[in-house]
């Protein structure tokens, strides 16, 4: 077999590897995002 | 709930582990392609995680339409999952193409053809790639109720991907499931495309429940702040 082909291989998994790690950095990154905007607005709350 | 979370991810990384240890050290390599032919065990699950989670967005879709005027408040959540599951299938899809391509250039020595599989898969990551787009720079009440139908719309291309080998001549080969005579794999190789294709789809579940959390997380806080802005006023 071409040695080549073991690049291609290593890239097809690295690819879905980084993809799917960017995904769920960017996933995490707006649920922390969400959380901190929801925690602000409970304490800017006017008390009544 | 944390507990069934992390116990979640620990198995899914334990699966995904076994996955790559079964496809590389324990199938044995295709007589043909050698060692390439192991792409397939990434790039198959791949197509079955997008599957399903498009799948995921169509019936959220088509329930968001049906109870929006009924159960806003469910409808809400059904709306926070079928971004989730639309994001998960983008990415999935992505990934699809370019595993395909890199496999495609060793196998045929081309990154891309514009046959039939190909073209049909890249307007489907184009519709859902629009459907993210309109969810993200369209305002107001319409937003949720024009993203629904286009999740509809988009759906139906989906069969046509599946289909495009059997109408067309195409440079790629059938389908792995249920594609025909004369397709499928070995039994040998199924352990590691099992194996990976659980992985991959419990990877999927466990970030579209995070970013589903996100969502909901973010649609409750803007219902706060309007409350907020509504008492302020």
């Amino acid at each position: 077999m071409n040695p080549m082909f073991h690049r291609h291989l290593v890239a097809a998994y690295a690819v879905t590897w980084i993809v799917q790690l960017s995904y769920l950095a960017y996933a995490a990154r707006k649920w922390v995002a969400a959380r901190k905007a929801q925690r602000e607005i409970q304490k800017n709350r006017p008390s009544s | 709930m944390k507990v069934f979370r992390w116990l979640w991810v620990i198995a899914t990384l334990a699966v995904l582990a076994n996955g790559y240890r079964v496809a590389m050290y324990v199938v044995p390599a295709d007589a043909d392609q050698g060692n390439l032919s192991r792409i397939l065990y990434y790039h198959v699950p791949t197509w079955c995680g997008m599957a399903i989670f498009f799948t995921v967005n169509l019936i959220c879709s088509l329930v968001y339409l049906a109870i929006r005027n009924r159960n806003p408040e469910r409808a809400m959540k059904t709306d926070a999952l079928a971004l989730a599951s639309a994001e998960m299938g983008v990415v999935y899809c992505l990934i699809g193409m370019a595993t395909g391509s890199i496999w495609g250039k060793a196998a045929w020595g081309i990154w891309w053809t514009w046959d039939a599989r190909l073209t049909t898969t890249l307007v489907l990551w184009l519709i859902y790639v629009a459907y993210l787009l309109v969810r993200r720079f369209i305002t107001g009440p319409e937003m949720r109720v024009m993203a629904a139908v286009i999740a509809i719309f988009g759906f139906a291309d989906i069969p046509i991907v599946y289909m495009s080998t059997r109408w067309w001549r195409t440079q790629h080969p059938a389908p792995v499931f249920f594609g025909g005579p004369n397709t499928g794999l070995a039994p040998s190789m199924m352990p590691a495309l099992w194996w990976n294709l659980a992985g991959w789809v419990a990877w999927g579940v466990f970030v579209v429940a995070l970013r589903y959390a996100a969502e909901r997380r973010q649609q409750i806080a803007d219902q706060q702040a309007a409350a907020v802005a509504l008492e302020a006023a």
